[in-house]
């Protein structure tokens, strides 16, 4: 097992992204690794041809992964929109592992992102001994790809001021980026292009202008539509969850992962899952990620301090800590919540003991 | 030897359409067996008509009872018409043999009668089940639907289509024996005995299109003993047939159309312009956003075709279909939310079409009176849901008006009066909305006149033999006047006289007042003469007045409150009318109840709070009566119910009505300790009815009552006013009510 705390895509896929070119049979695009179809099975999983498994990395729905690959390849922008821990940074970071083989020319948005974080900068040192001069030119992750005709990414779009979003458009629309103090410009290679993501939780952001907007295709990420679904997305990430930090080896109980996913789902929804009982919403998102976090906690808090084995006291300090963002209001949401569901739903006693001592 | 080709096509679809029109031509067969009622052949001619839309459907009735009717729905991308309209301009015989609808309206009419006969009849018309789902399984579509789009409706070339799907649906219905119901043996019986008469008649090249399920059947003769078997002692009846209009809603599935489709508009699109890579398609889409103020560029409209090719691409498809466009609009038009697809749905990918039949077409005449109306008051049906304000004070307003009352009337749904800003005033509001069904109501109520006003007396004089009820009576009454049929109103009133001479039933006459009152205080609006109406109304309330009290004596509680609703709203009629007459003879009934020691207590309050209101009886001798009746002798539970009753929903009206608030605070103030001790949960429970908010405003006017003291001469009621200050808003209020 490698030292590294987390490798990228492309490290820990490795194996899965050389099967997939091996059984290529569509036409790639140009400085594509693989072709569009390709891409899909890795985001999707599948068998190939030769009987190898491609694991599945989004789980949802196959025809929006189809319609923001299309999107890429129609040389557009790719945005991708949705509450926070819906798998937006997850779906782009392994779209440009497939696609260039390269997730890592990463720019991360926020309000202190300035312009050179985005076009280019400069090694003042060498600036002021040399004058302008290629040397004394810092690349961006964005000049990068498009010089080598990969696929940049801009996480969260909306928290970068708008003047700067705005650089964005001239290298969306003529797909270059102007250099003019040294009189030259960088004009990107086929295959270049750019994800960003963006959430619509939060407030105090900067929406795009309408010449930025009309550059990107905007695909929707939505919350799991089943709790089946939901539970089989924290599974999976909470079992690779495990190989990465080594923990003992004890599995997660199907059914302690089900029990957070129900938790979350009945708060985020307003009414447990029978619909039988309305309930108040805490102003937390309460995303599958945060579920996933959750049951990493408990499995990490189990490992360490525990018997190994996952237990409602695990769980619950972190269920309290994803609920209850705000002091008073949410632990109102929450009590309630404990009271009129918890109490009374079989087997769930352990739980509602737990969150008792806890508050 | 003759040749048969058997093309077997499904109702609706564009691809298949191209299909039979290129396999026709190909054939020029000399005879066209076309799935369709044999009844139909004489209005086969209406086709080629210049006056002729479709979407149109070809409705056959049985016309001693039209409600047992079938529609053939067409459409311009239906199979049928173009095989159709292919016959008339290629002016080859086209013959339909289907099973006549003499018989097969005949078996309608018997499986209906075995329903109702509650018998299971062991098989059902409704197939359980799209049998081309086990195709798509097997391919690895989602659906039927899918498959049958992809694979023949979206392919350009059509050679050996047929004979493919041929294949497909012989092994289907050999999976499957069990999925025919004996009526489709029946009528693949009878198309079978169709073909080999039109072989004995020297046909050569005959060309047979129907459903691709009965190819299978018609493909393999069997013997003809067995056929005519089957074709044995077939029940009858008498049938008609018409063209009328029908809509692109009615074709999809979730207007409950068997053999419905999805979007009739994106396959008219389909139909209309194969050639185009969807340029047109998202330029419509476009077109329309831009007009419910959406900005949408040229760009858009480019960006949009690129990635649903592009999409098309991806998932191996020769062309994009609907959802490859929907997904590319809510991508690149809609920021991936799919609301503008929503604004698009009902117009285009539905489409709101309604289709137009040549006026030739014979009509039964009340149908085409309706029409004749419609015309004139240029009102015509429209395939969306319209909403239209009439101001009766213009003449074409009323006369609309007047159509659509009689219209309601004759139950034909086509309108739907709307709450338009109370009664009483010159507007009405109402939603128009058509659906091809109610060409099939019009039939049906046809057997009532040859024009709507006849129809609707003789339809309400009908409807009205049948009621027994007060109420019931004036209620359709109250739904007459606006109709304007002096004939049947003075027949209604006739009959209502007599039912309320006969009735005992003094609650039904209750509840029939407010609705009289309505007619009178509001028939004058329409220049109607209503003074009859006038005299029953007084007649009833005298029929009350004598008979009345006996209602209230001795009941339970239940039947208290029930009377109680009916107390209440008759005196609000009666108030509101305010004619001195009918007061007198309503108050004196409210007395009664007062009065009698035998009425129940909930009456008996609520009367005396009437009276006490309308000021008949005086502060004192109220403040008696509740001495009277808080007083010991009383039960407790009398003295609650005439608390309740008295103090019924008034709630606001002691918060703001001081002398009624002095009245019972005097009194519970003056109540001795004991005394109050004891009625405290009866006050308690009055209270309890009033909603939170007025309970603590309540609260917080006993305590200031208390801390100033009883204010002298009620606060708001006697206050000495400023009469300067409040002239000044005289002329607004005067032109608020219009009285300039």
């Amino acid at each position: 097992m490698s030292t590294l705390l987390r490798q990228h895509a492309e490290q820990q896929f490795a194996e899965e992204l050389h099967e997939l070119k091996k059984n290529e049979t569509h036409p790639i695009p140009e400085n594509w690794e693989m072709s569009p179809q390709s891409v899909v099975t890795y985001l999707m999983g599948g068998t190939l041809k030769d009987g190898f498994e491609v694991s599945p990395k989004y789980i949802g729905n196959r025809r929006l992964m189809e319609i923001a690959v299309a999107t890429l390849v129609t040389d557009r922008a790719l945005l991708l929109y949705g509450l926070p821990g819906t798998a937006k940074s997850w779906v782009s970071e392994h779209m440009a592992a497939a696609i260039s083989g390269n997730s890592t020319l990463i720019v991360q948005g926020t309000a202190g992102t300035g312009e050179e974080a985005i076009r280019y900068g400069w090694n003042y040192a060498r600036l002021l001994a040399e004058g302008p001069s290629e040397g004394a030119l810092v690349q961006t992750p964005v000049m990068q790809a498009m010089q080598e005709g990969k696929i940049g990414r801009i996480e969260e779009l909306t928290r970068i001021g708008s003047d700067v979003q705005d650089t964005l458009i001239t290298i969306l629309s003529e797909k270059t980026l102007p250099i003019p103090e040294l009189n030259k410009e960088v004009q990107a290679v086929r295959g270049f292009n750019i994800i960003a993501t963006a959430n619509n939780r939060d407030k105090g952001v900067n929406d795009l202008s309408s010449a930025l907007k009309r550059r990107f295709n905007t695909v929707i990420l939505p919350l799991p539509d089943t709790l089946e679904e939901e539970v089989d997305i924290v599974r999976r990430r909470v079992g690779s969850f495990e190989k990465v930090m080594e923990l003992p080896p004890e599995k997660p109980a199907l059914e302690e992962i089900r029990r957070v996913v129900t938790i979350f789902r009945e708060l985020r929804q307003g009414a447990t899952g029978d619909g039988k009982t309305k309930l108040k919403t805490p102003s937390g998102t309460l995303s599958t990620a945060e579920a996933i976090s959750v049951v990493n906690n408990g499995l990490a808090m189990a490992g360490y301090f525990g018997d190994g084995q996952i237990h409602a006291e695990d769980l619950v300090s972190g269920i309290l800590g994803a609920v209850v963002k705000d002091p008073v209001q949410d632990k109102v949401v929450w009590q309630e919540y404990m009271e009129t569901v918890v109490k009374n739903r079989d087997g769930w006693k352990d739980i509602y003991r737990a969150s008792r001592d806890m508050l | 030897m003759t040749d048969i080709h058997l093309l077997g096509i499904r109702h609706h679809g564009p691809g298949s359409c191209r299909n039979i029109v290129q396999r026709l031509e190909q054939i020029r067969p000399d005879l066209i067996l076309l799935e369709g009622p044999a009844e139909a052949e004489a209005l086969m001619a209406f086709v080629s008509d210049g006056q002729m839309k479709p979407p149109v459907a070809l409705l056959g009735y049985q016309p001693d009872v039209p409600q047992n009717a079938v529609f053939y729905p067409f459409a311009d991308f239906s199979p049928e018409w173009q095989t159709l309209s292919h016959a008339l301009r290629e002016g080859v015989v086209l013959r339909f043999f289907d099973l006549p609808l003499t018989h097969s309206l005949a078996f309608e009419t018997i499986k209906q009668e075995d329903d109702r006969s509650g018998e299971a009849s062991g098989e059902s018309i409704e197939s359980p089940g799209d049998p081309f789902d086990l195709l798509a399984e097997a391919a690895g579509y989602p659906d039927g639907e899918s498959w049958w789009n992809m694979n023949i409706e979206q392919r350009r070339d059509g050679s050996g289509i047929f004979e493919a799907v041929k294949e497909a649906v012989t092994a289907l219905r050999e999976a499957l024996p069990g999925h025919t119901s004996r009526r489709d043996l029946v009528r693949e019986a009878w198309m079978r005995r169709m073909i080999r008469n039109a072989q004995k008649e020297g046909f050569e090249r005959i060309a047979v299109v129907c459903g691709a399920w009965h190819v299978p059947a018609l493909e393999n003769m069997p013997k003809v003993k067995d056929d005519n078997e089957l074709l044995k002692g077939l029940p009858k009846v008498r049938v008609e047939c018409t063209w009328i209009p029908w809509t692109y809603d009615r074709l999809t599935f979730r207007s409950g159309y068997g053999a419905g489709i999805d979007s009739p508009g994106w396959y008219h699109y389909l139909w209309h312009h194969p050639e185009d890579d969807g340029t047109l398609w998202i330029s419509r889409i476009a077109a329309l956003l831009r007009e419910r103020n959406m900005d949408i560029s040229v760009a858009h409209v480019i960006e949009t075709v690129r990635l649903a090719q592009t999409t098309a691409a991806l998932r191996g498809l020769p062309a994009p279909t609907l959802e490859e466009y929907n997904e590319a609009v809510t991508t690149v038009m809609g920021f991936g939310d799919d609301m503008l697809l929503q604004l698009v749905r009902e117009s285009l990918i539905v489409g709101n079409r309604l289709g137009k039949v040549p006026d030739a077409v014979p009509k039964v005449p009340l149908l085409i009176d309706v029409e004749r109306q419609q015309k004139r008051l240029r009102v015509p049906f429209s395939a969306e849901i319209k909403e239209m304000t009439l101001d009766l004070r213009k003449e074409t307003d009323l006369e609309r008006s007047l159509l659509f009352h009689r219209l309601v009337l004759l139950d034909i749904d086509w309108v739907k009066p709307e709450a338009a800003g109370g009664k009483g005033t010159f507007k009405e509001k109402w939603s128009l909305y058509h659906r091809p069904e109610q060409i099939v109501a019009i039939i049906e109520r046809a057997v009532w006149g040859n024009t709507v006003e006849e129809a609707v007396q003789k339809y309400v004089s009908d409807r009205m033999g049948t009621l027994v009820r007060i109420p019931e009576l004036t209620g359709l009454l109250n739904r007459v006047i606006p109709a304007n049929l002096p004939e049947l109103v003075e027949a209604m009133t006739l009959r209502l006289d007599r039912l309320s001479a006969a009735s005992t039933d003094i609650v039904e006459m209750m509840e029939a007042v407010p609705d009289l009152v309505n007619i009178v205080r509001y028939g004058d609006v329409r220049n109607l003469d209503f003074s009859h109406v006038g005299h029953m109304l007084r007649a009833m309330v005298a029929r009350i007045l004598a008979g009345g009290l006996l209602v209230c004596i001795n009941i339970d509680e239940e039947a208290a409150g029930e009377l109680l609703e009916h107390l209440s709203a008759t005196d609000y009629a009666v108030s509101t009318l305010d004619d001195e007459e009918l007061n007198a003879m309503w108050y004196e009934f409210v007395q009664q109840i007062r009065n009698s020691s035998g009425t129940h207590p909930l009456l008996s309050g609520y009367a005396a709070r009437i009276l006490y209101d309308k000021g008949r009886i005086s502060r004192e001798e109220m403040g008696d009566t509740l001495s009277f009746y808080s007083s010991v002798g009383n039960a407790p539970s009398d003295v609650a119910y005439w608390f309740e009753g008295f103090l019924r929903a008034s709630g606001s009206v002691l918060l703001l009505d001081d002398n009624l608030w002095q009245l019972v605070n005097g009194w519970l103030c003056g109540l001795s300790d004991a005394n109050f001790r004891e009625l405290l949960p009866v006050i308690r429970r009055t209270f309890s009815n009033f909603t939170t908010p007025e309970r603590r405003k309540l609260g917080e006017k006993a305590k200031s009552f208390e801390s100033d003291g009883p204010r002298s001469g009620a606060a708001v009621g006697s206050h000495s006013c400023h009469e300067e200050d409040a002239s000044k808003v005289l002329p607004l209020l005067g032109r608020l009510l219009g009285m300039d």
